[in-house]
């Protein structure tokens, strides 16, 4: 009892919790497969983005306070030259091999004019970088004197090098100022050293649009405002690996997604097609059924023709027994005919249900000899008008478990079967033999004609549901047999085919005989 | 649409996302190679067309740099003059300094580079090989397409240059209005802002004029080929 209402959970658990709760699993486990690594990418992005963001800073308030001092020195000095002119040579000197960031050192007239140079001698390109473009020159000097600061900066492009000048003028009565062109990648050289959060820096024209990038940071400051921009870039490996990573995320993401969907959509056809198969299943057994009743129903109307014409004959028997008033005639005898045939002809009704509705058959130890003797008056009615002899042999009674009215329609059948294959043949002496034979507790019942037998090609479908080759044959009377004798343990086979004709073994297994029935 | 031919699809999609994804690294290679190629003159460019390309480069660096400058000293100008102001000024002088004929020069100067290049576009190798713009970007350089790429670079670079120096043109032009205000409002000397004008008028706007030859130089007419 327990163990019932434990099956019937477990099956309703498995049934309507388990298989959807299996699914939503599923789900589950492919969205955190896919937003996971998502998550933790953005998180290891945003730690890393705000490390840099925090070296960026550090290092461009560094950089702003160094300018800053040497631009203040380059102002002092600047200013205490009396005779610029002549202390040229001194301060670029002194400035260049102080300050190893010092391009070069020019000195400009109030119009931008070049006066005096002097470039890095270490530096191939030095010349390059004294600044010779009259119109920055000119644009730098008016806002040097313009602005009254220590220094206007300028960022220039020399030789794919970004460096800046720094315009400062002088405290002589004749105004000129010096351009000290500083190298900007002795800025930012120190940060490829190394350090905790390894970076990059470089300076940049300005750009006021200063969303970060991916590893990158942009920084502008007050102090250089319009003039340039700090761009850093991470130099920390992980940014790569998830820089690369991430398209083969991408491909792996719709990877997932396409071959789950392919599987969901495989998974609903496969649904949909057993559904389709079952129901197409269902609809073709019942049209099996259908089509077996209808052809039973040629057979049954002509089994149920037989006893039918009886009675009508037993009963035009009786009509004239009355009419003529014969006192000699029991009319008692023909009622009880007429009521054997009718019996008979229900029992065929039922009989063949039974056959199109699958139930328990009726089954009774026959003596199957008596039951064939029974029956050989019939056959030989049915042969009669063929001119066909009929021989029927049996040995003893012998008793085997079946349904009698079932075991006569199979004789019928095959009897009729041979009537139908001796018509086509013209020989004189057409002959139908029924033997009957015990062998092992077994009866053995032959059923030969000595017909023109069956086409070779032919004889292994013989038993074959709607296999025939007569014109008007239905095809399903030796496979209704086989059928019938199975369901008594039997079976059913071709004994022998061959020009002389052919011969039907019906095998059946006996039931042991009571004492008192064993013939003496 | 059966089981078979979406897995065929699906594979299809993938291999065409995996080589957008090549190509897009690529094609950012190529951007780069592009850039480069502005700067380190071809193995088989022509004398006129080296010369050309020069006097181009030999604008751009100092127009960049002098926009720059003029961007950079017009805030920190206007940031002093608006020190310890509690409202920005909004009086506002009807700028005399750029006259409407300069500006005119520069919108024919724009219009000219346009068609220049436009006109290159449409003879060049980038028209008449326009099917290989969908060879991906891996085999870009192999083959009968070479031309092509050499044409769309070249025509890139060019655009590119024109485009640049248009705009920082037109900054500057706007840029001396603006100092002039400045200027009217008393926050710098009396002349700067002409000053700075007589700047750009002896020595980048000439060279800026002189542009659209230089184009028509670095940007032939193609031969047939």
């Amino acid at each position: 009892m327990i163990y019932k209402h434990w099956t019937r959970l477990s099956r309703a658990f498995l049934g309507r919790v388990w298989r959807p709760g299996a699914y939503w699993l599923a789900l589950l486990g492919i969205f955190l497969l896919i937003a996971s690594p998502y998550f933790v990418e953005k998180y290891v992005v945003t730690t890393l983005q705000s490390e840099l963001q925090k070296s960026a800073v550090q290092f461009a308030d560094e950089l702003a306070t160094r300018l800053e001092t040497e631009k203040k020195g380059f102002y002092r000095a600047a200013m205490a030259a009396n005779d610029p002119q002549q202390q040229f040579k001194a301060l670029s000197k002194a400035w260049l091999s102080g300050t190893p960031n010092v391009l070069a050192v020019t000195l400009l007239d109030s119009k931008g004019t070049v006066i005096q140079s002097a470039p890095r001698s270490d530096r191939d390109s030095g010349a390059e970088y004294i600044a010779a473009w009259e119109a920055l020159n000119q644009i730098g000097v008016a806002h040097a004197f313009e602005l009254q600061e220590p220094a206007f900066s300028a960022l220039q492009q020399v030789q794919n090098e970004s460096v800046v000048n720094l315009f400062i003028p002088t405290g002589a009565a004749n105004p000129v100022l010096f351009v000290v062109t500083l190298d900007t990648q002795q800025w930012t050289s120190r940060l490829a050293d190394g350090g905790e959060h390894p970076l990059s820096a470089e300076i940049i024209p300005f750009r006021a649009d200063l969303a970060s990038d991916y590893g990158r940071y942009y920084i502008n400051s007050t102090a250089w405002e319009g003039l340039w921009t700090l761009k850093f870039q991470s130099k920390n490996p992980l940014f790569e690996l998830l820089q690369t990573l991430r398209p083969v995320f991408f491909v792996l993401t719709w990877l997932i997604v396409g071959l789950f969907f392919l599987y969901w959509r495989n998974f609903r056809l496969r649904q949909k097609a057993e559904l389709e198969l079952q129901s197409k299943s269902q609809l073709l057994e019942k049209q099996n059924r259908l089509s077996l009743l209808g052809e039973m129903s040629a057979q049954l109307a002509h089994e149920i023709n037989q006893p039918l014409a009886t009675i009508a004959n037993y009963a035009v028997a009786g009509t004239l027994q009355l009419q003529n008033d014969d006192p000699d005639g029991s009319i008692a005898s023909l009622f009880q005919e007429i009521l054997e045939q009718s019996q008979r002809a229900a029992q065929v009704l039922v009989a063949v249900r039974a056959i199109l509705q699958p139930s328990p058959m009726e089954l009774s130890d026959i003596d199957v000899d008596g039951l064939i003797h029974k029956l050989e008056p019939a056959l030989r009615f049915l042969c009669a008008p063929y001119k066909i002899s009929l021989e029927v042999s049996t040995t003893k009674s012998s008793s085997v478990r079946l349904n009698p009215i079932l075991f006569e329609q199979v004789i019928f059948n095959l009897v009729k079967n041979s009537i139908q294959a001796l018509t086509e043949s013209d020989r004189p002496d057409k002959r139908i033999t029924i033997s009957c034979a015990e062998n092992a507790q077994r009866l053995t019942i032959d059923v030969a004609d000595n017909g023109p037998g069956i086409a070779a090609d032919h004889a292994p479908q013989v038993f074959e549901s709607f296999f025939t080759t007569k014109a008007e044959g239905l095809g399903i009377g030796l496979s209704l047999c086989r059928s019938v004798i199975e369901r008594f343990n039997g079976r059913l086979t071709l004994k022998s085919n061959s020009h002389r004709g052919v011969c039907f073994l019906i095998d059946l297994p006996m039931t042991p005989m009571k004492p008192e029935e064993i013939p003496s | 649409m059966n089981f078979v031919s979406r897995h065929t699809l699906l594979w299809m999609w993938l291999v065409w996302a995996s080589g957008a994804i090549a190509s897009q690294s690529v094609g950012a290679a190529a951007t780069e190679a592009t850039a480069n190629r502005w700067r380190t003159p071809g193995a088989q460019e022509a004398g006129t067309e080296k010369a050309a390309r020069e006097k181009i480069q030999s604008l751009t660096g100092p127009s960049e740099a002098s926009t720059l400058a003029l961007r950079g000293g017009y805030i920190k100008l206007k940031r002093l003059c608006e020190f310890g102001s509690t409202t920005p000024s909004t009086a506002h002088y009807d700028p005399p300094l750029i006259s409407p004929k300069t500006r005119a020069e520069l919108t024919r100067l724009t219009r000219t580079l346009e068609q220049v290049t436009d006109a290159y576009r449409q003879k060049s190798r980038v028209t008449t090989q326009a099917g290989c713009q969908f060879l991906p970007a891996l085999l870009s350089y192999s083959g009968a397409c070479q031309g092509y790429f050499d044409d769309s670079a070249r025509l890139k670079a060019a655009s590119e240059a024109a485009q640049q120096l248009a705009a920082q043109a037109q900054e500057r032009l706007d840029l001396y209005d603006r100092y002039l205000e400045l200027e009217h409002r008393g926050c710098t000397r009396d002349g700067f802002a002409r000053r700075l004008w007589a700047s750009e008028e002896s020595n980048l706007w000439p060279l800026l004029l002189e542009v659209p030859a230089a184009f028509k130089v670095y940007l032939p007419t193609p031969r047939a080929d």
